[in-house]
């Protein structure tokens, strides 16, 4: 159809009829003065499940989990000015972490654009730094085409959030529905097809090497990955340990998982990487979270190979020897095919059995406290492999990441690169909605948990089935960790023993809210709580001094990690 | 401006394509020594020539980042490449009316006196960055109250050299087309 007999919309109708064209399903977000015209046309869409949050940053973090729970892109709506400017914490979070979003702002209208109007605010420049594009759209003939080439963008190559800036006179004018069939950026062309010469020397590296280990981070997630690298590792018994976005990516009770790597790391996954001959990081940044100080990362490593789809990734931190820029999924695909069968090296193997027997994770159990392992071992007990768990931000993502045995792809869920406390209640409504048939915990801390606490409304609105589990340790308990370990002993502004009974207001917000300061009570509310149907809260009394271990101090190396002390 | 490295990049002609541009370069910690943009024979694309100080950072990481914008075309770095590189420069001088035979004398066939107003000349020069140096060397002796410098424009002389051709373009070349786009498998 060409552009003079296509029909007249509204920019607004184009806007919608572009995102079902998407494949989009549903969309949280927040009304206001300058995205006015895409509210009055949403009823029309009845496949556009709208989600009204509470607070703009809640959409973006909402998208965000819905993404990462279903490899889908999410989208997120709000208005200019300040609506678009609290999506911002959660357009950085999905930017570090490679997550595909589409976030669309209503801006002033095109003749007030620069002059200062009510709720005017540059988005696009706001945004710059933390999407890997933006939109500004200038004509309402433009609308479909930006809404397809954002969401390539957002999906393709290294995925990221993508941000369309949409004045609201456009939102109102007539324009032609075409949909096109290209996009129109033919420049961008992302690599995901690998070297066959740098995955034959990958393989070659790693069959001749005698102590190989391979580290996966969030680009096996990302790019669907996982069975390949179970493949490419049982093919000659490598060892595989994940980064904390990587959680997932291995199952952790294979004979061969390392579990975590870096800085809160797991004892014989850590030696394994000192000792280690021939590295393979794949899917990851090698940020300073999983190196520690870089003199002391991999030391004995003679051939780095690093494999990940963007090439600015190379060579950043690390220089690898045999560098392949691909799709994770792809380059393992062809590192399988061309990687010979061989006896497993046992000698490598037995060793690093004697680690795990060496440095297992360790809690105490001592003392008249819950500790947060037991909350997370009763936890286990009920759901498996078989639920989501999206962990907020400090000892407790640390925690939800160690003492868990994630099997399968897609079951952790936490904001990584960021650290955005407050990103795990809102994460998983929206993971909760991608997926409705799984069991969804939110596995949080007080501090983080009240940053975004107002999203209750919208979980108890939507009756979304979400266990929020809240590791009540009466302040920032990773804050208190540091400051009682690398920075005198000063506990400064890390007290939260004033805060809401959070019973109560699970009661004011209408779901129901449990306590529970013993493993027994620990098990019966759970057992309430998974009766339950809908949204349920539990505050549970921890240990106040409950540590997070193993981690590496400050500023040191890979092999002074610091494991929980041995109760007398 | 010989420790930083030259990059030459086409652009998108879109709004604030200069402000990814430079954003990116600030906010991954390089200096930014020169910047030029013009358009090309196709108007819906621009060219830059960049002048980056990386710093110690990876020489090809500035290169690298970039290419990562989207409305970045092709950027490569053309430092060490066989190139020519050229910028302008207008130098006001006062007090020139007495000496001014002096002066063109001085700054040789390759300035022009674009302006004359009383006692102020104004010279147009061009050449590469360090010529317009040595000018302002030559020049020392008079009465230089300001100059304006363009920044260079630098071109690859070998025009069948592999980097004159946008990469997207090769790519084109060898797959036919634009590619399909890769749907990535749902976990469901």
């Amino acid at each position: 159809m060409t552009r003079d007999q296509a029909p007249e919309r509204t920019g607004a109708e184009i806007l919608l009829e572009a995102l079902v064209r998407e494949g989009v399903d549903t969309i949280f977000g927040y009304p206001g003065g300058a995205n006015l015209p895409i509210y009055q046309h949403l009823p029309e869409f009845p496949n556009l499940k709208h989600v009204l949050v509470r607070h703009e940053q809640g959409a973006a973090h909402m998208a965000d989990g819905y993404s990462r729970a279903s490899r889908r892109v999410g989208v997120c709506f709000a208005t200019s000015g300040p609506g678009a400017l609290n999506l911002t914490t959660g357009l950085a979070t999905a930017f570090m972490d490679s997550v595909p979003l589409v976030a669309i702002t209503g801006q002033v209208p095109t003749a007030m654009v620069g002059r200062d109007a009510f709720q005017e605010s540059d988005v696009i420049g706001v945004s710059m730094p933390i999407t890997k594009h933006s939109y500004l759209v200038t004509d309402v003939k433009d609308i479909a085409k930006t809404v397809k080439e954002a969401f390539y963008v957002a999906r393709t190559g290294r995925p990221g959030p993508v941000l369309i800036d949409l004045p609201r006179d456009l939102q109102q004018k007539m324009g032609p529905w075409v949909f096109p069939d290209t996009i129109g950026i033919p420049w961008y062309h992302p690599v995901s097809r690998p070297d066959p010469a740098a995955v034959a020397a990958a393989a070659r590296a790693l069959t001749r090497a005698k102590r190989p280990v391979i580290l996966a981070g969030h680009g096996v997630l990302l790019s669907a990955g996982e069975e390949a690298l179970l493949k490419v590792a049982e093919k000659q018994g490598i060892p595989v340990g994940t980064t904390l976005l990587g959680v997932g990516a291995f199952p952790v009770q294979h004979p061969l998982a390392l579990h975590l790597t870096g800085f809160m790391g797991t004892g014989w996954n850590l030696n394994a990487v000192i000792e280690c001959d021939c590295l393979m990081m794949i899917g990851m940044r090698v940020d300073d979270r999983v190196t520690a100080k870089l003199d002391g990362f991999a030391p004995n490593c003679e051939t780095f190979i690093h494999i990940d789809i963007d090439p600015s990734e190379h060579g950043k931190n690390v220089r690898p020897q045999i560098s392949i820029v691909a799709d994770a999924r792809e380059a393992l695909e062809a590192l399988e095919r061309e990687l010979p069968e061989q006896p497993y090296r046992t000698d490598w193997l037995l060793q690093i059995d004697r680690w795990r027997e060496e440095h297992p994770l360790r809690a105490k159990i001592a003392n008249s406290w819950l500790q947060p392992q037991e909350v997370l071992i009763e936890m286990y007990k009920h759901a498996k492999s078989e639920a989501i768990v999206v962990a907020d931000v400090g000892q407790n993502q640390i925690w939800a990441a160690l003492w868990w045995n994630y099997d399968k792809p897609g079951l952790f869920i936490n904001s990584g690169g960021s650290g955005t406390m407050g990103f795990a209640f809102p994460a998983a409504v929206g993971a909760k909605f991608a997926r409705p048939e799984k069991t969804v915990f939110c596995v949080t801390g007080e501090g983080g948990f009240v940053m975004t606490m107002q999203e209750l409304s919208t979980a108890v609105e939507h009756k979304v089935d979400v266990k929020i589990v809240i590791l009540n340790n009466a302040s920032l308990g990773m804050v208190r960790q540091f400051q009682d370990s690398f920075y005198g002993g000063v506990r400064s502004a890390v007290d939260l023993s004033v805060m809401p009974d959070f019973v109560k207001l699970a009661d004011a917000f209408g779901l129901p809210g449990y306590r529970a300061r013993t493993v027994a009570e620990t098990r019966d509310v759970l057992a309430k709580a998974m009766a339950h149907k809908g949204p349920v809260l539990i505050d549970f009394v921890i240990d106040p001094e409950a540590n997070v271990y193993p981690i590496i101090p400050l500023g040191k190396q890979l092999k002074d990690f610091i494991e929980e002390p041995l109760s007398a | 401006m010989s420790e930083g490295r030259v990059l030459s990049a086409l652009v998108a002609n879109r709004p604030g394509v200069l402000n990814r541009v430079s954003g990116l370069i600030r906010r991954r910690g390089f200096n930014i020594e020169n910047l030029t943009v013009g358009p090309t024979l196709d108007h819906s694309i621009s060219r830059m020539t960049i002048v980056v100080n990386v710093g110690a950072a990876p020489a090809d990481q500035a290169v690298r980042q970039l290419a990562k914008l989207i409305d970045v075309v092709d950027v490569r770095d053309i430092t060490d490449e066989e190139r020519v590189e050229c910028e302008l420069m207008l130098i006001r001088i006062e007090n020139a009316a007495q000496r001014r035979g002096a002066l063109v004398d001085r700054a040789g066939p390759n300035a022009r006196v674009v302006a004359e107003v009383e006692d102020v000349v104004i010279l147009a020069v061009n050449g590469t960055g360090d010529e317009l140096d040595h000018m302002l060397e030559r020049l020392r002796g008079f009465d230089v109250k300001g100059i304006a410098r363009t920044g260079i424009v630098s071109m690859m002389v070998d025009e069948t050299h592999p980097h004159a051709v946008p990469h997207w373009a090769r790519l084109a070349e060898r797959d036919g087309e634009h590619p399909e786009e890769t749907e990535v498998m749902s976990i469901l």
